[in-house]
């Protein structure tokens, strides 16, 4: 989701409607922050904003390594993401015994873990290619 | 234009069924931004409430607010007083609302509500790739006014919610890799995610965790007694390994939290009660010690008549025994067996836990009755059906929501208003408790209308707080015999093997009685109240005298 919004914003105006098309699962994401910011201010955004931040889009990212089914990805990876990615951060707390550390510590790990994986798997397919 | 609301009808369904869920389920927010619930809302709250204002989530033992020391202090003879009684993630979502949405009740209400109305969305996905859109819509919309649901949410048992939105996602998962086995093309990563969503289960709430023991059986069964194979490949060996692995590693830390509690029932296999499996489910004479309106049909299907539509979507599905449809069959047949636990005497009768399932029948009722419904499409001639389709999906949805609907929304509406919730004068009251009143002493309030708010307010003001309706003479309160040298507990808590914390402080609190005091019903419970804060006064010191609210703190 991070590549395809970076890649929004270098969109030219001559693909720009075949680009929408594809961006309109992530302005619909826009809908559940616009709605808790219109019923409860301030301390909705921060919450939904907060979760997606902290446990959401990582475990969606995750969710990426997979499947490849958009539906699969995302019913999967807000469920499964929500028990785990807790879960993680209370073993993260047994050691720093901070809570507010143990998730910043934690969500730092998600999205370098995933980077990482990436990383990893888009160089040993490259190499794999290259022996081909 | 078309093409793409065509191409993202999935995302745009979700979207708004996103937002008709979160307008409705928390309207009780809307109009009030104070906590709602009954006692074992204001119990799950506490815990994560001192999670995020300790900064620290809780240890197995040790650790859970001081607040609900004496509330449960007997539950587990393994864990102690102030052992966990549910596994870390669905309390530290409510820690993490609170640090994240910067406020105390908003934030964490929001988690509850979500996580309360997140069957929708599981539900949605499992009948969407099973059966299609239509059947998707009609179940998850249906599910969305879920009146058994809704109550549960307002009452407060909501991890245990949380755990049943599980279950169609691991119908799903295991379905998936049946179907992909017996079809040769065997795609291991379905049974991780269902060895994995079995797990998230578990560390939610047992309850659902339950209903996968019969359906893995009944589905692998009746997968082997279509295709005349067993689902076994010597080659998955090194996968069975790690899943045991997994399992071990997430399951033994939390064991005692589920296994060593006293309200384990303990399984006696006798048949109780034969005439029973007559019956779909016979609600028990204690309607599982809840309002009889959660297990009653019509509050949670309208009317008698969906029974027809009902049986046709049984038929359907045994007429048609495809993979789709023994897998929701195998559902139905799990659901069976947990109705009837009690009557072979593996469950208490009218074990609360049984009647909870029933949110469980709803979310398959409904899909059977979808399935039906879009099943009738086909008597219509060709060029009809998808026509058919709609409008058939259509009707039932309107029929929903003009009957559920309109049920949800009453309800929600209408929840716990004015002083049947705490109120603004309670909520100062109890930040003052917390201020003024030392960890090591404990309040007996008293006058405030509910069992339910007493809770609510013992939790807010993380206070030990007794709460029987008459004033008590012992100034200490007592678990005797609780105290063993494993439990990690501070010491002044203790008084030789007994587990005791001095009773320094009365509470008086008129301020629900005052808006009462007019009704004849309550006459007398002012007039008793002021009795027993006249025995008291010549023997205590006035220390706060606010809002109709007054403290006491005894003389030693």
């Amino acid at each position: 989701m991070i590549e395809t919004l970076l890649g929004f914003t270098t969109m030219t105006a001559s693909n720009s409607q075949n680009r929408m098309k594809d961006f309109l699962p992530y302005f619909l994401l826009a809908v559940p922050l616009l709605l808790s910011l219109l019923l409860f201010g301030s301390a909705g955004l921060r919450t939904f904003l907060g979760f997606m931040v902290v446990i959401f889009i990582p475990s969606y990212l995750f969710f990426g390594f997979v499947t490849k089914d958009p539906l699969e990805r995302l019913i999967l990876s807000l469920f499964i993401g929500l028990t785990l990615g807790s879960l993680l951060i209370w073993y993260v707390d047994r050691i720093f015994q901070s809570l507010r550390l143990s998730m910043i510590i934690s969500t730092l790990l998600f999205y370098g873990a995933y980077f990482g994986t990436r990383r990893f798997l888009g160089a040993r397919t490259r190499s794999q290619s290259a022996n081909e | 234009m078309l093409s793409i609301l065509s191409k993202h009808k999935d995302a745009l369904t979700i979207t708004l069924l996103f937002v008709a869920a979160f307008f409705l389920w928390t309207l009780p927010l809307q109009k009030n931004p104070l906590p709602f619930g009954e006692h074992d809302a204001a119990y799950i709250f506490s815990y994560g409430d001192d999670m995020s204002y300790k900064d620290k989530s809780y240890n197995i033992i040790g650790d859970t607010p001081l607040s609900t020391d004496f509330w449960y202090a007997e539950y587990n003879p393994v864990l102690g007083p102030r052992g966990m009684q549910y596994p870390p993630p669905y309390n530290l979502g409510y820690a993490f609302a609170q640090i994240l949405g910067g406020e105390r009740i908003i934030p964490p209400y929001l988690y509850i509500a979500v996580t309360s109305f997140a069957a929708i969305f599981s539900l949605y996905f499992l009948v969407r790739k099973l059966y299609g859109y239509e059947a998707a819509l009609i179940s998850s919309v249906a599910i969305l006014f879920s009146h058994r649901t809704i109550l549960l949410y307002l009452w407060g048992q909501r991890h245990n919610i949380a755990s049943f939105t599980f279950i169609p996602l691991g119908v799903y998962a295991l379905y998936k890799y049946l179907d992909s086995f017996y079809k040769g093309k065997e795609d291991i990563r379905y049974l991780y995610l269902y060895v994995i969503i079995l797990l998230c289960t578990f560390l939610t709430h047992l309850g659902a965790s339950i209903f996968f023991v019969p359906f893995t059986f009944f589905l692998i069964l009746f997968f082997i007694l279509k295709k005349k194979k067993l689902p076994y490949n010597k080659k998955n060996l090194l996968h069975y390994g790690i899943f045991l692995i997994i399992c071990i590693l997430t399951i033994v830390p939390f064991y005692h939290i589920y296994f060593s509690a006293n309200a384990v029932d303990k399984p006696v296999f006798a048949l109780k009660d034969a005439a029973s499996f007559l019956q779909w489910h016979k609600i028990p004479e204690n309607n599982y010690a809840m309002n009889p309106l959660f297990s009653q049909f019509t509050a949670s299907y309208s009317s008698y008549w969906v029974i027809p539509l009902l049986l046709w979507g049984v038929f359907t599905l045994l007429w048609r025994r495809n993979t789709k449809d023994i897998t929701l069959l195998a559902v139905l047949l799990s659901l069976y067996v947990i109705f009837h636990l009690s009557a072979l005497g593996l469950v208490k009768e009218g074990s609360y836990r049984i009647g909870r399932v029933l949110i469980v029948e709803s979310y398959f009722f409904y899909t059977v009755m979808a399935v039906g419904l879009v099943s009738l499409s086909s008597f219509f001639v060709r060029s009809m059906r998808t026509y058919a389709r709609y409008g058939l999906t259509f009707l039932f949805i309107v029929f929903i929501v003009m009957t559920q609907g309109s049920q949800a929304y009453a309800s929600l509406s209408g929840a716990y208003e004015g002083i049947s919730r705490i109120t603004p004068q309670q909520y100062e009251f109890v930040q003052w408790a917390e201020q003024n009143i030392p960890q090591t002493s404990a309040m007996q309030l008293l006058g405030t209308l509910t069992y339910a708010k007493k809770g609510f307010m013992q939790v807010l003001s993380r206070r030990v707080t007794a709460r029987e309706d008459n004033l008590l003479t012992d100034r200490y309160i007592v678990n005797e015999g609780l105290w063993k040298e494993e439990y990690l507990l501070p010491d002044y808590l203790r008084s030789g093997a007994d587990f005791v914390i001095p009773l320094d402080y009365v509470v008086f609190d008129y301020s629900d009685l005052q808006y009462l005091q007019r009704d004849p019903r309550f006459q007398g419970q002012i007039a008793a109240l002021q009795q027993m804060e006249q025995s008291i006064q010549n023997r205590s010191s006035l220390i706060y005298d606010r809002n109709a609210i007054r403290v006491y703190h005894y003389d030693s």
